[in-house]
């Protein structure tokens, strides 16, 4: 769990965009998080357009309040992506630099990926991405086998660099925008690919997919991934019947996270992790989301583990 | 005449279904050369074309990328009919403002939306994403719009919604206009809480919402 919050920010008075450009400054941030929420990670980096910086996408870093973003493509077709050869940018060696400055001690680092499927449509425009799914399917085969030939490059860097673990996210691949036949075919071999790379690697892999991942259980079943970390709208009891012998990971809304207050995200935590083994939010984190929310779930999660002494939360019983 | 007419309509449709986009453009010149209009064609062929992705879409037999090349086909047909097409052609079915709130840059879900209101005859403004909110406002009143459709993947645009809604009631100008609002992160409570005057949650729901809003409203424009 990794992310930008407004009010971390200026509580602290931390310039905006170090924590995005400056390895010192995104480790500092990584452990103000894991500090203030209570979480049991430190995670960096804390976007997900570093990978797409090193294919020569151009980014914004934003502000506090707006997340880093692509603001023009490196390419208008798959072939112009084919073209591209990667280089690590800036921000890629910034990015193994704070894993190696987070770790030794007793707080586990986590190096965030960018899946294959998000990374191309950060690098041409996502419709264009997706109408050629359904018109020429091996040439977008063909750049994700491509984009994750770096991808791979990229997680060993982050093992080497001393990550203990890493997140795999592809919400581009969500069940809802491709469906099953196409995530068979054309993602799941990519995904498979970085997975059995980091586990070679020795360490542990979790896979974030976006919205209903239920058409996918079948095809998400063949990879390796020791959790599957999932959104909110997937029931997790459901989809535990797909993966009974296997970590669940989620889901507490993040809308939820964003403009609740911590005796509800308590509760709705409380209720995820009776199937969820690791709780964490659903998706990427609003920068407006409060610390004291996250670390309601947090709370919920150890209480529930019996970690740790209940806490007394207002309007939980 | 009216049996070839009916098979061809029928033909058109099924060529927009199976995403054959120069299927359908042949078949659509070869229906104008059997002296079919230009509007029967769009409505009983292409629109009905649309209507069977829709559902196929809605029950999770057709996904974004099965969506985009079938309207594209039907679009590309369009192209060729556009010429034929009379003043007495079609009525719209409403004038429609859409597009994605200043803050977030996802447009799928209103690219789906705004095909499918095209695909059911309405008129719709597309301002595109990451729009200012003023933006909104100014479009629907210089193309004197019904409706504004607002859209946000992310949990941060969504005040922007907001404040549309609250800028249309300062400038006196909310009962000119519909707000509908959709994507990831909203649902129907969201829409009750700013007081747009609905919500969908796909595509093809924002249709029958569209329709449901602008029943009462009297049609002005030319299709397409």
């Amino acid at each position: 769990m990794a992310g930008s919050l407004y009010a971390l920010l200026e509580e602290n008075h931390l310039a905006y965009p170090t924590l995005h450009n400056n390895a010192a400054a995104m480790a500092e941030y990584a452990v103000l998080l894991q500090q203030t929420c209570e979480i049991d990670n430190y995670g960096v980096p804390f976007c997900m357009t570093v990978e797409a910086e090193d294919f020569g996408a151009e980014v914004d870093l934003g502000s506090p309040l707006k997340d880093p973003r692509v603001t023009r493509y490196p390419a208008a077709t798959l072939d112009q992506v084919l073209a591209i050869h990667p280089a690590a940018c800036p921000r890629h060696r910034v990015t193994l630099d704070a894993i190696a400055r987070l770790t030794g001690g007793d707080v586990p680092v986590i190096g965030n990926l960018t899946g294959p499927t998000s990374l191309l449509t950060s690098l041409m425009e996502p419709t264009e991405v997706y109408r050629a799914m359904a018109k020429d399917e091996k040439k977008v085969a063909l750049a994700l086998t491509h984009l994750t030939a770096h991808l791979i490059r990229f997680a060993e860097e982050q093992v080497a660099a001393g990550a203990d673990m890493l997140v795999l996210a592809d919400p581009g691949s969500s069940g809802d925008i491709i469906g099953g036949g196409h995530f068979r075919r054309l993602v799941a071999p990519s995904l498979l690919a970085i997975v059995e790379a980091v586990k070679v690697c020795g360490k542990p892999v979790v896979l974030h997919i976006c919205g209903n991942i239920m058409p996918l259980a079948p095809e998400l079943a063949e990879i390796p991934w020791d959790a599957l970390s999932v959104d909110s709208v997937v029931s997790l009891s459901k989809l535990q019947v797909h993966f009974p012998e296997r970590t669940l990971m989620g889901n507490v809304s993040t809308h939820l996270l964003a403009v609740s207050s911590g005796d509800k995200i308590y509760q709705a935590a409380g209720k995820a992790v009776e199937v969820s083994a690791i709780l964490a939010p659903a998706c990427g984190l609003s920068t407006t989301t409060l610390p004291e929310n996250i670390r309601s779930m947090v709370r919920a999660a150890r209480d529930a583990a019996g970690k740790l002494p209940k806490y007394s939360v207002p309007g939980v019983s | 005449m009216l049996k070839r007419r009916v098979q061809i309509l029928k033909e058109i449709a099924a060529a927009v279904v199976a995403m054959d986009e120069n299927g359908v453009v042949h078949l659509a010149r070869e229906a104008l050369h059997q002296g079919v209009k230009a509007n029967e064609i769009i409505m009983e062929g292409l629109s009905k074309g649309m209507e069977v992705v829709g559902k196929r879409y809605e029950s999770g037999e057709y996904f974004i990328p099965q969506m985009l090349v079938a309207s594209d086909a039907m679009y590309a047909a369009i192209e060729v009919l556009k010429p034929h097409l009379t003043g007495t052609a079609g009525k719209s079915a409403g004038r429609i403002v859409i597009g994605v709130v200043e803050g977030d840059t996802h447009d799928i879900g209103k690219n789906l939306v705004k095909i499918m209101l095209e695909s059911s005859g309405f008129t719709v403004h597309d301002l595109g994403r990451d729009v200012p909110l003023q933006k909104f406002i100014e479009e629907a009143e210089a193309v004197q719009a019904q409706m504004i459709c607002l859209s946000s993947l992310m949990t941060t645009a969504m005040s922007g919604m907001k404040e549309v809604v609250r800028m249309l009631k300062t400038r006196g100008l909310r009962h000119k206009y519909k707000v509908m609002v959709g994507g990831g992160p909203i649902s129907q409570a969201f829409a009750d809480a700013i007081e747009a005057d609905g919500y969908a949650a796909n595509a093809v729901s924002a249709v029958k919402k569209a329709k449901e809003l602008l029943s009462g409203d009297e049609t002005r424009s030319i299709m397409f």
